[in-house]
């Protein structure tokens, strides 16, 4: 019956493009999965594949397969897991933050830190490093910090758009402007401060993966693990959002309810994440483009698949900046703002071509 | 599903843009509202969705007052098509229509929320457009998705804002028709906001005209679109004559004051 109403093969049209695009995440999947394993292998201290992979099995069956040597469990273990692990993470939840502003603020130049989080977790961790001033206590007074301050951040520029009734455009600007504000402020701290003190705000503001431990990544994982599956549930709403505030509303989606829901969920994923790396920019920003540039604008599609590139991109441009000019490390902010902006550049190029 | 409006009120801070608006539609009826840019239109239309809060007054869809019910409610009930529908990304045609169905995803299996969706694209006759990026189509094309969209959401009122106003002239008529049979054949309550005032005139059941916020003229064809009516609403002189039984408009002049 369904091929007597689809006599133009509509409806397998529709399909068969599903099913391309189920076929790319697979062998996204797939690649993220072999660059991740080849990336563990690889480092300044020279370690076989046989060794490495000896490793990472004997900690999985400990009685089945014997470790290489206790120093190179320690370098594959406690290092290069841990850091491919927290790239994989932290690219996920970025790029998937980033594919959610875009939509819930109807910009295609928002990204996760649109909104003044970044600026907010720095000015946080220059008050704790300068000042010595935290909400925390011990190892995590900084990171407390940076997360109290970008989570301030958010619910203060949230609160005014609820309370004013705001428009998307407004709420951009005013993270803009809260950016500034605590841009000015830790420049301040910076001015009056010792320079041994300046130079670590400047080393904590660079996004970096060194401290991507599995003390981070059990702080970080859990939190994720709740959120991300969350807010890709919820981001079938967004093709309603991203079509109007009217559309959406007349299509039965509570669009304001929906909008703070799904920025607060994100900004605690980016939080999170950047208050133990530090921003980590452009991820949040190209990765979504980069998904709908293959599949199209879909967000029930964007939205985990760009968490998906995310994590392929962040682990890629670690492993180059580990590499490149070996043994010096160039920090992941930076790769991914040297890789990132030749690739927007290359967007925005094809924005004017009407492909995006 | 019957709707009325009682005593409606719409403010934009201190200027009022609706007064004193009272109709009634019972179901099945086709309306047309008229009126000059700036009469209130739009807006009286988005009151009737429930997008803007009116300030005083209620609207009641069968009896239920509309600032009671929820979004999804609403969404239930009454399918609106906006003047322009810009998505920011692109969408397939074939998810933009699909959205129409949101209320439907799990009460349906996925195949049959996507044979609704090809029905609706069928009756627009844009089946074609289905894999095109929304975004690219032409402003006529644009807004026979929307409107498939809203026959995708399957509600019993429907209410156009200018949803014809982009199309050519074969491509109104087609969409007219389309709509005339729904409210005729299915008893789908449709009102719908238009310029051209011989088409208002051939296709619905009854007119109401509004000027300034409030509503000067209200009944069907013959009654509302007088030769007096038109020189004081719209200040041009017309010659009205009839085809088909129903008023024919031809504009002549602007009045001069």
């Amino acid at each position: 019956m369904v091929q007597d109403v689809d006599e133009n093969g509509v409806l397998k049209e529709y399909r068969d493009f599903n099913s391309k695009k189920t076929l790319f995440i697979i062998l996204l999947i797939f690649t993220i999965i072999l660059f991740s394993l080849f990336a563990i292998t690889v480092g300044p201290l020279d370690i076989t594949m046989n060794e490495s992979y000896r490793v990472v099995l004997h900690k999985i069956f400990p009685k089945l397969i014997k470790s290489p040597s206790e120093s190179i469990e320690g370098i594959i273990w406690l290092v290069r897991v841990p850091r491919v692990l927290t790239a994989l993470i932290v690219g996920f939840s970025l790029a998937i933050a980033g594919a959610i502003m875009q939509p819930v603020l109807r910009n295609p130049m928002a990204s996760p830190f649109t909104l003044g989080i970044s600026s907010g977790a720095g000015f946080g961790a220059a008050l704790a490093i300068i000042l010595g001033k935290s909400i925390g206590s011990g190892p995590y007074y900084i990171i407390a910090n940076a997360f109290f301050f970008s989570m301030l951040t958010s619910i203060v520029v949230l609160s005014i758009s609820k309370i004013k009734r705001t428009t998307p455009e407004m709420m951009i600007l005013m993270g803009i402007a809260f950016s500034h504000l605590f841009s000015a402020s830790i420049t301040v701290l910076q001015y009056f401060a010792d320079s041994v003190l300046v130079s670590e705000v400047l080393f904590w503001m660079v996004g970096s993966l060194s401290k991507g431990t599995w003390d981070t990544l059990s702080f970080i994982t859990p939190i994720l693990l709740v959120c991300t599956p969350f807010l890709i549930i919820k981001s079938k709403d967004l093709n309603f959002i991203s079509s109007g505030e009217d559309d959406a509303k007349s299509l039965g989606v509570n669009v304001e309810k929906t909008r703070a829901i799904l920025l607060i969920v994100s900004s605690l994923v980016i939080s999170t994440t950047i208050c133990f790396t530090g921003t980590i920019g452009f991820v949040g920003l190209v990765a979504p483009h980069i998904t709908r540039l293959i599949g199209g604008g879909d967000n029930n599609f964007v939205v985990p698949v760009s968490g998906l590139v995310g994590a392929l991109l962040l682990v890629v441009s670690d492993f180059i900046g580990m590499n490149l000019i070996s043994p010096v490390t160039i920090p992941i902010g930076i790769m991914t703002s040297f890789l990132g902006v030749p690739m927007f550049i290359y967007l925005i190029m094809r924005r004017r071509r009407g492909d995006c | 599903m019957e709707i009325r409006v009682n005593n409606l009120e719409f403010a934009y801070s201190s200027e009022k843009i609706l007064k004193d608006i009272n109709f009634t539609v019972v179901k099945g009826q086709c309306v047309s509202i008229l009126g000059p840019n700036g009469a209130g239109k739009s807006t009286l239309i988005k009151c009737m969705d429930g997008l803007l809060k009116c300030k005083k007054g209620e609207i009641e869809i069968d009896g239920n007052k509309l600032s009671e019910m929820s979004r999804e409610d609403i969404a239930k009930k009454i399918a609106y098509v906006p003047q322009v529908t810009a998505s920011i990304f692109p969408l397939k045609v074939f998810d933009m229509v699909l959205l129409g169905r949101r209320l439907h995803m799990n009460l349906k299996s996925k195949k049959e929320n996507h044979l609704e969706v090809l029905k609706a694209l069928k009756k627009l006759s844009i089946e074609h457009l289905a894999m095109k990026n929304f975004n690219q189509l032409s402003g006529g094309q644009k807004q026979k998705v929307v409107i498939a969209r809203a026959l995708a959401q399957e509600t019993e009122i429907l209410l156009l804002d200018e949803a014809i106003s982009n199309l050519d002239i074969r491509h109104q008529l087609e969409v007219m028709e389309l709509v005339k049979n729904l409210s005729a054949e299915f008893g789908i309550t449709v009102i719908m906001i238009l310029h051209d005032l011989n088409i208002a005139s051939r296709f619905s059941d009854k007119i109401i005209i509004l000027n300034d916020g409030e509503i000067s003229a209200n009944g069907d064809a013959k009654e509302v679109l007088t030769k007096e009516n038109i020189s004081s609403i719209y200040g041009i002189e017309s010659y009205i004559t009839k085809i088909e039984d129903k008023p024919h408009i031809v504009p002549l002049k602007i009045r001069k004051i």
